[in-house]
């Protein structure tokens, strides 16, 4: 695996990059729980694991085991009781899970649309 | 209530951060005009939400966003700045920043992200408890 923070090859078994000590192991920078390598979402918060975590580093080897999809979902419709209230569901989708890669930020002329969506407000 | 602490070194923009909070129903708990008080006023107030200029006298807003948020990980932070440079808005990403307003900010754009912020610290709060 790539170190994200000094570049070099490690083995994918190391904790902690030989060369920089960068730590692998993705922390949640909200709620400080620490999370596996492979994590999209922390599992103390919920937040959204971004790069700069240290998760979703770049491997150097083919992923070699069959990637699990998983389990087939089957939709059935949810009873009126159940439904949730339009406020519940805009507090849902309001959590940032809409990033852009911190290399889409303009080098000048950043506006308050591309901070919004860095941040990942959606307004 | 929720509430609020402001720094910024402008008395002006102070005023302005405060008539927008208090719009939408926040109580304003402290003032700073600098970056040094920013941890202190934190820790004795334990606010909701903390609106952080970056260019002021003695600490910066960037850095002392960082102090705060590496020993205080669950602290709302939004800035509020005339600065642009791509060095500094990453540093308040990766740092943790909620969300990063420009000035002059329109103040209702404003009173949405205060509103989103509020709404994404109490979201935090509840995920986090066990």
């Amino acid at each position: 695996m790539i170190c994200p923070g000094c570049q070099r090859e490690n083995d994918p078994k190391r904790r902690y990059c030989g060369r920089c000590g960068t730590n692998f192991q993705p922390v949640c920078r909200r709620c400080s729980f620490a999370n596996e390598r492979d994590d999209r979402f922390c599992g103390g918060c919920g937040a959204m694991l971004v790069a700069s975590d240290g998760c979703h580093v770049k491997r150097t080897e083919p992923r070699s085991e069959p990637v699990q999809v998983g389990p087939t979902i089957t939709m059935v419709a949810a009873p009126a009781a159940a439904a949730a209230s339009p406020e519940e569901l805009s507090g849902l989708f309001a959590s940032p899970v809409v990033q852009i890669e911190e290399s889409k930020l303009p080098k000048t002329g950043v506006s308050q649309d591309d901070l919004d969506r860095l941040f990942g407000v959606a307004l | 209530m929720p509430t609020a602490v402001i720094v910024d070194d402008s008395p002006i923009v102070r005023i302005q951060l405060r008539q927008i909070l208090t719009r939408i129903g926040c109580s304003i708990v402290a003032e700073a005009a600098t970056g040094d008080e920013v941890r202190a006023l934190y820790e004795r107030h334990r606010p909701d939400l903390i609106t952080l200029d970056i260019v002021m006298p003695g600490k910066d807003g960037v850095t002392a966003a960082v102090e705060l948020l590496r020993d205080f990980p669950s602290a709302t932070v939004v800035m509020c700045t005339s600065l642009t440079t791509r060095d500094k808005i990453l540093a308040c990403q990766k740092a943790g920043v909620c969300h990063y307003l420009l000035k002059p900010f329109d103040p209702q754009r404003a009173e949405q992200v205060f509103k989103f912020a509020l709404e994404r610290g109490d979201t935090a709060v509840v995920r986090s408890a066990p």
